[in-house]
Parts: structure tokens; C-alpha cells; sequence
């Protein structure tokens, strides 16, 4: 382990430097070679010429609307146009009523309505007359008319649930007004896309749910209206739609050869899928996944959503039980309705970095990785505002939003199997950081088709992360350490072939505070690798820290210390380190062995949003509320493979 | 006849209809948290999540009352309110206090204006979602706990229940309350004028409320005169008419300013 701090200042121009450069389309996942041409010979000025991107850039690939069905049902009033002015750093008013605003805007931001039933809320809520003239929903909207709008809200949500809705009015494609609303979230999305400093992505929620086990993605346009505008949104209910992941990514596929656009998706919440989001038998077939579905899933879904606003899914401590930081943000009660309660077995195929291990193993066998995703962290927020930080955090639903008692509204609850979500159980997290040169759509989206993202659960700490075999430990001192990163090894997201003969994987690691944040803990790279006998393994590294603690004999860093005045929600930064720099060497490293490394960057503690609630209204909570946090960010991983 | 009867003294009697609603409020929240199973929504919709959801847009805006309570409990004006405190309201103790309460304000109303030209109001509670319902009986203005909804043509308050409480304990005036956003009123402009100029002293203690300080209401403000009418048209809410999402005769009236953009 080689350890060095860097400047404020280094750091900074690391992070911050300005000054896009014109690239062809760089879509596609970094090579050393690859990466190495994006840094040649240079003229004086270290800068010039440079050909990577020099910033990341914060947004939120997962927002819903009072345009999806269950927002809207939960009172959500804000439509697509607020949700990209409050993520542009505009103040709106909450559904609540209560004026918001973000410390700092937002770089990009998809809305991503569901596309069951999109829009057929709040039409129905206008009394549309198309969906009047159906006797069911005539007779739903004279109940609410009537002084009976409780049991016809009861009626609507449970008739939709039940999958039992009326099909002449279900909004889907086909239906004239489900088109039109799609047009609607087009054209919201087209007024607020400004080039070079905010963009508006096209995009939606396939809503897959099988037996209350969630299988959710979304879907994300590289395009503009004039493709996205030629297709309507995939659903998932017959015969129009699917639950299943293979007809989805069909959809995917016609939808590029129909209109030459690109399109990809981010799945979510494996956490709630009871088992089924990483699968090695596929739960629709009962048989083990083939290699079309690993070819498809791995073409299509190059991303995954690990931490939002219902739980983290980076790891879980029964799958990690080595590791300290593993037993954060969990939500493990059961699946996404708490219909079925969570049994051990079922972890394995719902965490990141089990299904990380998983994919090596698959790779082995079929030749390719369906696996093979990098990381991103969004809201799934159903408020129209996209707020991942515990200081500002207007919940999961607006009945949710600020109040004196939300944190002990029950958020979901099956009594029968005495299960029960609280609302003070909800996270305040998380965001999507993309290495992009442009703040463009094409430029985001090819970012993330490379992989070169990371997820933070709301703090925006600039991450960098290179793979190589010939970083030194000089290469921690520059003025720019991203210069040796591209130059010598590939960025997050990026492959590392044969290990050269004599030569093991090296790692140049950096970490930024977030300028407005707390300070850094530790910087440590997760390695997981597949042995000769077939088995997967995993370690967690320390690789950077503040202060001067020594590891114990157990191998682990003492904690970093807490300066949390819970009573005040607050707290110092007279722990921890505002950056953290580091090359470090893989000291186990076997070149015969495939494996991935990724980076998680550990923040000092700080105040759960729960204690900024009990310090404004002046309320005192139970004590199993949990008040402090560690936030953290999760790079995408690099994977090294051995010839053959 | 109102749903309690009043003892000598001052004792409370409720009735069986009132006793019956208690209990289908325990059995309401046993089952606010039952799951959507095989559900295609996400699955934390309870059914007063849903009611609460169903408000916002049939009144719209109306859980602006949240964000305002929320405001007022935050700078020590409001109390908490009561429901969803300390678990499982097993014996129904909070929802008598919050049924006790609007029986009180609908003696306040009867005694304010013993007339019988007031149309019927109704008024949500909205933490639970309980609605009362404060209409012409034989014998004068009767209070209807735990109704399922307004009935056509109602004037509707929306409030919270600390707001009542405080309203009925003569803490907090119903003119102050909505000055303060923790009450909005739905119905025709004549309504909602005629409502506030009845009522608007409701809840004042001669000691407790300064007449400088209350809200002056008056059918010639409504019509184009007073301050707070003359910032209510002025402001994008005010009197809000169909065009911006009401149901055909659902005017909002709020005193808030910069509360929408």
C-alpha cells in the first residue's frame, strides 16, 4: 500500500478543470490502449490536448412524477416541467406546499414515469371524458364527486394492482392518450435540454413485477424527440406488454434497428426482488440463464442503480460478514409489497457485489458476462424532486415530504407476516456521477455505455479510479493524477487484459470531499475473483485513510472517530481528510484468475436525515431510529481477465 | 341529533353511532398498512396514503395544510398532532380527543351564526383522513363524525388536528388559521366570503387575541376590498377558479404568498 495526500489545490484542478474537447462518439468500454491515446505527447501545458473528461457531472437517472400512476395516487402534484426546474437549482413548491430547493443544481436528470397506466391519473382526476365513458371508471369518479373519494381510491389502486383494470381505458400503447402523454414528457424533457449545461434525458420506467418481486429498470434515450418520439414506452402487462426481462430487451433491440436512436437500461432494487434480479436459474424458465440471456443482459444493461431511496444494495452483511461497512442502509424484510418474507438463500442474487462474483463465474462457463454492469446511485423518488441529501430530503412520496411525523408513518407493512417498513427506515440517496466530457445527452449517455460512472448516496465527492499495470507510486504526486490515469491504465468501467509477465494490477485512486460535504474516512477497492476450483472470493482493501491510524492485527483500520451532535444535527470536520490519494498494488494477485476491483469511498459521519427532522420540529424519537450515517460512493468496477 | 350528548357539567356521552366509529377507526388502522399484493403499483400505498393522494388533486392543493402545519409545529405554534404518536391507538383515546374536538367546533359554529341559512360544511382532518360534517338539523347545526366524504355542494375546510384542537381549546382563531395556510376552504367565492366573515373569530379568547392581530373579513373584501382579499387576487392562488384544475365549483382560498411558482 502506497500512500500519499494530495492538495487542496491539485485536487481541485483534478476535479473542476474546465474546457470540453470535441470528441468523436465514445461509446464502448476503455482499453489501456484505448485510454492511453487520450493522452499523447504533450506540448508544455500539461492541459492542452487533453482528451478525457475532467469533471463528473451529478444528476438522477430515476425520478417519477405525479405522471405515474402511484405517485400521483399518493398526491404528488409536480409534472415533469417542475421536476427539471427544482433539478436545474430552481426553488418550486412541494406537493406539500412547502418551498424547496438544492444546494446545487443538478448536471442531468432523467424523469422516469412508469410506463403502466402513465398519465392515466391525472387525466382521470381532470375527468377526461375518454375515460369517463367507461362505466367502471363513470362510476369511480361519481363516488369521489360524491363524497366516497377514500373508497374509490381504494377501488382504483387495488383494481390496478390486481392487474384487473378496465383494458378499453388502460393507458398503454395504442391508446391515443397514453401517446399523448408520452408527447407530453417528450416535450418537457426537449424544453428543458440545454446543451453544455443541463441535460434532460427521454425516458421511463418498465415496471416489472412478478409476485411481488421487483424487476424494475429504466429506460434511458440518448436520443431526442425526433426518435423517442416515434415509439411509445414498453409495459409490462399483456398482451400489449411483458414482466419479462427478455421481451424487454427485444423492445430494446427494435426500437434501435426502427430508428437508428440508442437506447439502454438500469435495473433497481435487487434488494426487493426476493432472489430474482441477479439470477443464475432464470425465474421465468426454472433453467439456468443461457448465454443469449447473458449476451442480451449484458449488451442492454451496462449500469445498475445500488443505492436509492429504498435501501443500498452494494452489499449485505450475511454475504460479507468480514466487512464493516456492509450492514448499510438495509432494506431485507422482504420483497418490493412485503408479500414474501426474505430467506438467507436469496441474497446471493439480489447485491452488486454478488452478483459481480456471480458474473465471473457465468463468464467462465458461457463466455460472457452477464454481469458485467457499472455503478450509478439515483432517488427513485415519486415526489417530482430529485433530493439525495439527508439535510433536504423531501422523501419517497409526498405524503412522505416534511412533517413532524414522517419518520413513524409506517412506509409499507404486511401484518400477516408481522413486516413493517417505517418511515424513518427511507434513505436519503443517492446520485448518478458520470465522467462525461460534455454535459450533452450523447456525452452522458456514452459515459455510461463505457461504464465510466459511479453512485454516491447523496454527498458529491469527485472519485477517480484507474486500473493498469505500471502505476507508480509518483503517479499519486502529480498536479493531475487523471493525466497518469488515462495515460497508463483505463478508467472505472474499463477492462485489464493479461497481466504482463512479472507485472500485477495496479491502482491510482483519488478522492475529492464533496466541497460543501464532510470529509473522507477511507478509500478502499473491493476485489472479487473466481479460483481454479470454480469458487468466487471476496476482499476489501484499505488502500487510503486520514489521519495516522495504523491497522490492527486483524488487518482492519480502527474506526475514524465521530464528531455527530445528533441533538443539533451537526458535525465537524476536524476528522478525516478532504482528499484522499493513493497507488496500490493487488498483493494477492494471481494472473490466472479472472476478478473485478472497485472502489468505495467511506465518508467521515454525519447526521441521518431523521436527526435534522428531530432538531426542526423539536420532536424526540425512538431509539431504534437511526440517526447518523457514513455516505459513501461505489465506482464501477474494472474487471481483468486472463488470456484464453 | 350530533353524535355526543352533553352531560350536566360538561361530561361527555358518546353515542353508540360515535362509539361505532371508533371502531371502524381501530379496524381503518389495522388495515392502513395492509400490502397490494401481486401489486403493479409499488406497494407502499395505504389506504390513507391514498386518500391523503386522492385530496390533492379532487381539492387541489389542499395538503399544502401539511407543509403549513409542519411550518407552525416547527416554530413552537402548533402542537404535534396526536395520530400516528406512540403506536397503534388500541382504546381510540386519540380519536375521541380529535371527535371531541369537532364536536366543539361545531358548537362554535352553531353558537357564531344560530342561523339556518348556512349550507352544510365539511371538514377533513387530514393526518387521518377523518371527516366531519357540520349541517342544518331540526334542532340547528348538527356535528356528523367519521362521514365518508363531503356531499355535493358542501363548503369543505381541510385542517389538520392539532389546528382543531387549538381552534376548539380557544388557542387559535379559524381567521388566524387560515391566514397561516393550516386551514384552506374549497367551495363557490360567496361560500368561502360568507364562511369567513361568520367564522373567522371562532376559537378567540377575549385575552388571547388581539384585534390588531386578527384577520379582518368582510363580503365587501370579498367582493374587491380588504387587504388580505386584495392580496389574494393579486397573488397566482387567491381565489383560485376552475381553469387552474378545481372541480367545476371548487374555489380555493389561501393567504399564503409565494407558495406556488
Amino acid at each position: 500500500m502506497i500512500r500519499k495526500p494530495l492538495t487542496i489545490t491539485s485536487l481541485v484542478l483534478l476535479a473542476v478543470c474546465v474546457g470540453p474537447v470535441a470528441r468523436a462518439q465514445d461509446a464502448g468500454t476503455y482499453t489501456v490502449e484505448e485510454a492511453g491515446q487520450a493522452i499523447k505527447a504533450r506540448p508544455y501545458s500539461p492541459y492542452a490536448g487533453r482528451n478525457f473528461p475532467t469533471r463528473p457531472l451529478f444528476g438522477d437517472t430515476h425520478l417519477h412524477t405525479a405522471l405515474s400512476f402511484d405517485a400521483g395516487a399518493a398526491g404528488a402534484r409536480l409534472g415533469p416541467r417542475e421536476a427539471y426546474k427544482f433539478a436545474k437549482g430552481e426553488e418550486v413548491i412541494s406537493s406539500t406546499g412547502q418551498p424547496v430547493r438544492l444546494s446545487r443544481p443538478l448536471d442531468f436528470l432523467v424523469v422516469a414515469d412508469h410506463s403502466d397506466n402513465m398519465g392515466w391519473f391525472t387525466d382521470f382526476m381532470a375527468g377526461k371524458p375518454e375515460i369517463l365513458q367507461n362505466a367502471q371508471a363513470r362510476e369511480w369518479y361519481d363516488m369521489i364527486q360524491s363524497g366516497h373519494a377514500g373508497e374509490a381510491a381504494w377501488a382504483i389502486v387495488m383494481t390496478f394492482s390486481q392487474g384487473k383494470f378496465p383494458p378499453d381505458i388502460i393507458y398503454q400503447p395504442g391508446n391515443p392518450a397514453y401517446r399523448s402523454v408520452w408527447q407530453s414528457i417528450i416535450s418537457a424533457a426537449e424544453e428543458a435540454n440545454d446543451p453544455g449545461r443541463f441535460t434532460a434525458f427521454i425516458g421511463f420506467e418498465w415496471t416489472s413485477l412478478s409476485k411481488g418481486n421487483n424487476l424494475h429498470r429504466n429506460v434511458i434515450f440518448r436520443d431526442g424527440a425526433e426518435k423517442a418520439g416515434l415509439i411509445e414506452p414498453y409495459t409490462t402487462q399483456p398482451p400489449v406488454g411483458s414482466n419479462n426481462p427478455r421481451d424487454l430487451w427485444k423492445w430494446l433491440r427494435n426500437f434501435e434497428d426502427k430508428t437508428g436512436g440508442d437506447v439502454l437500461a438500469i435495473a433497481h432494487n435487487g434488494n426487493l426482488s426476493n432472489g430474482e434480479m441477479f439470477p443464475i436459474i432464470e425465474p421465468v424458465t426454472g433453467q439456468e440463464i443461457d448465454r443469449e440471456y447473458a449476451e442480451q443482459r449484458a449488451h442492454w444493461e451496462v449500469l445498475y442503480e445500488t443505492t436509492q431511496m429504498k435501501g443500498d444494495g452494494e452489499s449485505h452483511p450475511f454475504l460479507s460478514p468480514n466487512d464493516e461497512f456492509a450492514s448499510f442502509e438495509k432494506w431485507d424484510k422482504g420483497n418490493l409489497d412485503l408479500s414474501v418474507k426474505k430467506t438467507p438463500d436469496m441474497l446471493e442474487f439480489e447485491y452488486t457485489r454478488s452478483a459481480l462474483k456471480n458474473g465471473l463465474k457465468l463468464e467462465a462457463k458461457l463466455g460472457v458476462n452477464p454481469y458485467k454492469f457499472g455503478l450509478v446511485g439515483s432517488t427513485d423518488s415519486h415526489t417530482g424532486l430529485s433530493t439525495a441529501d439527508d439535510d433536504n430530503f423531501f422523501g419517497k412520496i409526498s405524503t412522505g415530504e416534511p412533517s413532524p411525523e414522517r419518520w413513524s408513518h409506517p412506509f409499507m407493512a404486511n401484518p400477516k407476516l408481522g413486516l413493517k417498513v417505517l418511515g424513518w427506515e427511507t434513505t436519503a440517496s443517492g446520485y448518478a456521477a458520470v465522467w462525461a466530457q460534455e454535459n450533452t445527452r450523447a456525452s452522458i449517455f456514452d459515459a455510461m455505455k463505457r461504464r465510466e460512472t459511479y453512485a454516491t448516496t447523496g454527498p458529491r465527492m469527485a472519485v477517480r479510479f484507474f486500473g493498469g499495470f505500471d502505476f507508480v507510486e509518483t503517479d499519486a504526486n502529480t498536479r493531475s493524477p487523471a493525466i497518469a490515469g488515462y495515460t497508463k491504465g483505463v478508467p472505472m468501467g474499463g477492462d485489464l487484459s493479461q497481466a504482463p509477465a512479472g507485472k500485477v494490477p495496479t491502482f491510482l485512486v483519488a478522492a475529492l470531499k464533496d466541497p460543501i460535504g464532510a470529509n473522507l474516512d477511507r478509500y478502499q477497492i473491493v476485489k472479487g475473483w473466481l479460483d481454479a476450483a470454480g469458487e468466487v472470493h471476496e476482499q476489501v482493501y484499505d488502500v487510503a485513510w486520514s489521519g495516522d491510524r495504523k491497522p490492527g492485527t486483524d488487518g482492519k483500520l480502527p474506526p475514524v472517530g465521530d464528531t455527530v451532535d445528533v441533538a443539533n444535527a451537526t458535525w465537524t470536520n476536524t476528522i478525516g481528510a478532504p482528499e484522499l490519494v493513493a497507488v496500490w498494488k493487488d498483493p494477492d494477485f494471481d494472473p490466472s484468475q479472472r476478478a473485478f476491483y472497485y472502489g468505495r469511498v467511506i465518508e467521515i459521519p454525519t447526521p441521518r436525515w431523521p436527526a435534522y427532522d428531530a432538531k426542526y420540529f423539536g420532536i424526540k424519537m425512538s431509539p431504534d431510529v437511526t440517526m447518523t450515517t457514513q455516505e459513501r460512493a461505489y465506482t464501477s468496477p474494472i474487471w481483468y481477465t486472463p488470456a484464453g | 341529533m350530533g353524535s355526543r350528548t352533553k352531560l350536566p357539567g360538561g361530561r361527555l356521552l358518546m353515542s353508540r353511532k360515535l362509539a361505532r366509529a371508533i371502531t371502524v377507526a381501530l379496524a381503518a388502522s389495522l388495515i392502513a398498512a395492509a400490502p397490494v399484493s401481486e401489486g403493479r403499483a409499488c406497494g407502499y400505498d395505504s389506504p390513507q396514503t391514498i386518500s391523503q393522494g386522492f385530496l390533492n388533486w379532487h381539492y387541489p392543493d389542499s395538503l399544502y395544510v401539511v407543509g403549513a402545519i409542519s411550518k407552525e409545529v416547527a416554530a413552537g405554534r402548533l402542537p404535534l398532532a396526536n395520530f400516528d404518536q406512540g403506536g397503534p391507538d388500541l382504546f381510540g383515546h386519540r380519536f375521541k380527543l380529535t371527535a371531541t374536538a369537532l364536536e366543539q367546533f361545531g358548537d362554535m359554529l352553531r353558537v357564531a351564526w344560530p342561523g339556518p341559512s348556512q349550507r352544510s360544511v365539511s371538514l377533513v382532518v387530514v393526518e387521518p383522513m377523518l371527516w366531519a360534517r357540520f349541517d342544518q338539523g331540526p334542532d340547528g347545526l348538527r356535528t356528523t363524525v367519521h362521514v365518508s366524504g363531503a356531499q355535493p355542494g358542501d363548503l369543505v375546510l381541510v385542517a389538520g388536528e392539532a389546528v382543531i384542537a387549538e381552534i376548539a381549546a380557544r388557542r387559535l382563531t379559524f381567521g388566524q388559521a387560515v391566514e397561516r395556510g393550516v386551514v384552506r376552504l374549497y367551495g363557490s367565492a360567496p361560500q368561502i366570503a360568507k364562511f369567513l366573515l361568520s367564522y373567522s373569530d371562532i376559537g378567540a379568547s377575549d385575552s388571547a387575541v388581539e384585534t390588531s392581530q386578527k384577520p379582518v373579513f368582510s363580503l365587501a373584501s370579498a367582493a374587491a376590498g380588504s387587504s388580505h382579499f386584495a392580496s389574494m387576487q393579486s397573488h397566482p392562488v387567491g381565489i383560485v377558479p376552475a381553469e387552474l384544475g378545481c372541480t367545476p365549483d371548487h374555489t380555493e382560498i389561501s393567504f399564503h404568498k409565494g407558495e406556488r411558482q
